[in-house]
């Protein structure tokens, strides 16, 4: 063995890996070439010295216990995105009476202005959005449903494929899944209002909801009174979406995806939101 | 599936709490020698074990789950610290440079007095030596002389092949103990030359 290959061997030799058919070579190098002893004679203190005086330390109560908090913490909250009372099992709509009431109401609010031929003010926050009662605004309803655990999940599945699956021949627009690495898919709701179907999706981001709303485009004008508001509608037929911080640390963003309109809304910066749905490759990447 | 929320939670972290957990202690000791703090390795900890949790659908029963959860942690360490460190990825060429490297002749103190010299270095010394290692040493060090990890177990983890753990130990050892060398002739056990 010459000194080279015993080297590269010296750390196998340390770790008792030496190969059977090395093992006598390497001993006999040793033997004859001083320096190459002293150098593994050096590995094997350095072992020894690190093995030593660098025990394995044990995992300290308070942080163990932690971690299992942190658990059952997380556990909670993803229950509390499905928190399903039995009795509304039956129930097919996932939007509640009142939240129905609400939307007929603005649907005739909207067609009555429609008729007067009057538009509304362009809403410039998301507040304003809410206030004019539009597709953005039912979406920001049903994520507070979905919050407070009144929907039911159709599908129930982290899995895209079952979502997709499930949605698949049911709507007349392509259903979307955006692929964000944090957000962990939960499921979803297919309904259907004022003769629109609507796709709901529910994602899990860290224990917070990320909720999606999807319907076709081309349904968005109702005798010719856009379902959007319009200063909504105006930035999204110009740059194809549309998104809005709320005051109250909800985020709304809307684009148009070929013959879906979606809409997400999260608890989170709009930013880190818009962010979020580049990355999944659902709005256009600056 | 629809009666089943709660039920379907409680088994997801029933199988966590059974299968991750008893690897905290090999997961806690990795990131105490790798930041070489307290308070770094309590929040890299928690912040694997939430990820873990989180991603619990991703792991892929019958494979090995402490090579899964070491990844998720060495991950985490990366995002962490190595956007501040910038540490620049040189593995490459300090293998070539040094694996062979010529067998120093100069007067330095035979072995049995170097391990006395070594021997007086405190443990803060030892751990701080450890910690000054680049990433990749650093790593196939911890795991194999203080977490005593097969080599097997080590490339399944760090995902190199055997050679280089073998690579990589012997280097990281030898600049581990030019390290304690240095400590030690700083603390004044060994005569300056």
């Amino acid at each position: 063995m010459r000194c080279r290959d015993f080297q590269e061997r010296i750390s196998a030799a340390v770790d008792n890996y030496l190969a059977a058919e090395d093992v006598e070579r390497f001993s006999h190098h040793a033997d004859i070439c001083p320096p190459c002893r002293r150098e593994f004679e050096q590995e094997a203190a350095t072992k020894r010295l690190l093995h030593a005086r660098a025990h394995m330390l044990p995992v300290p109560p308070s942080l163990q216990e932690k971690i299992c908090s942190q658990i059952e913490r997380e556990t909670a909250q993803t229950r509390h995105v499905f928190a399903l009372p039995h009795s509304r099992l039956q129930i097919p709509p996932f939007v509640h009476a009142a939240a129905a009431f609400a939307v007929a109401a603005v649907l005739v609010a909207l067609l009555v202005r429609g008729d007067r031929g009057g538009s509304a003010v362009p809403p410039t926050s998301l507040d304003a959005a809410l206030a004019s009662e539009d597709m953005i605004a039912l979406s920001v309803h049903t994520f507070h449903t979905v919050l407070s655990g009144e929907i039911h999940p159709d599908v129930l599945s982290s899995e895209p494929r079952d979502v997709e699956a499930f949605f698949a021949g049911k709507t007349e627009f392509p259903v979307h899944l955006p692929l964000v690495r944090e957000w962990t898919l939960v499921g979803g709701v297919l309904n259907e209002h004022n003769g629109r179907r609507l796709v709901h999706v529910m994602y899990d981001n860290g224990g917070a909801s990320v909720y999606l709303s999807q319907s076709r485009w081309d349904t968005l004008q109702v005798n010719g009174y856009s379902l959007l508001a319009p200063a909504a509608m105006a930035e999204m037929q110009r740059t194809g979406w549309f998104a809005r911080q709320g005051d109250n640390g909800i985020a709304v963003v809307a684009w148009r995806a070929g013959h879906t309109l979606c809409v997400a809304v999260a608890r989170m910066e709009c930013d880190r939101l818009t962010q979020c749905l580049q990355e999944a490759r659902e709005l256009p990447v600056p | 599936m629809k009666t089943g929320t709660s039920v379907q939670t409680s088994e997801k972290q029933r199988a966590f709490e059974k299968e991750a957990l008893p690897h905290t202690e090999l997961l806690y000791n990795y990131a105490l020698r790798m930041t070489n703090n307290p308070e770094d390795a309590n929040d890299l900890l928690q912040e694997t074990f939430l990820k873990a949790y989180r991603f619990w659908d991703k792991y892929e029963q019958g494979t090995n789950i402490r090579a899964w959860l070491f990844r998720i942690m060495k991950n985490s360490y990366i995002n962490r610290y190595r956007k501040e460190t910038k540490e620049p990825q040189s593995v490459a060429y300090e293998e070539v440079e040094g694996f062979f490297s010529s067998i120093r002749h100069e007067s330095v103190p035979p072995n049995d007095l170097q391990e006395n010299v070594l021997g007086n270095l405190l443990d803060d010394d030892v751990a701080s030596a450890v910690a000054d290692l680049p990433e990749d040493f650093r790593t196939v060090v911890i795991l194999c002389d203080i977490e005593s990890l097969s080599y097997e177990e080590i490339a399944e983890f760090v995902d190199i092949p055997l050679g280089t753990v073998r690579s990589r130990l012997h280097r990281g050892r030898k600049l581990l103990r030019d390290r304690l060398m240095e400590y030690a002739k700083k603390r004044g056990y060994v005569p300056r030359d």
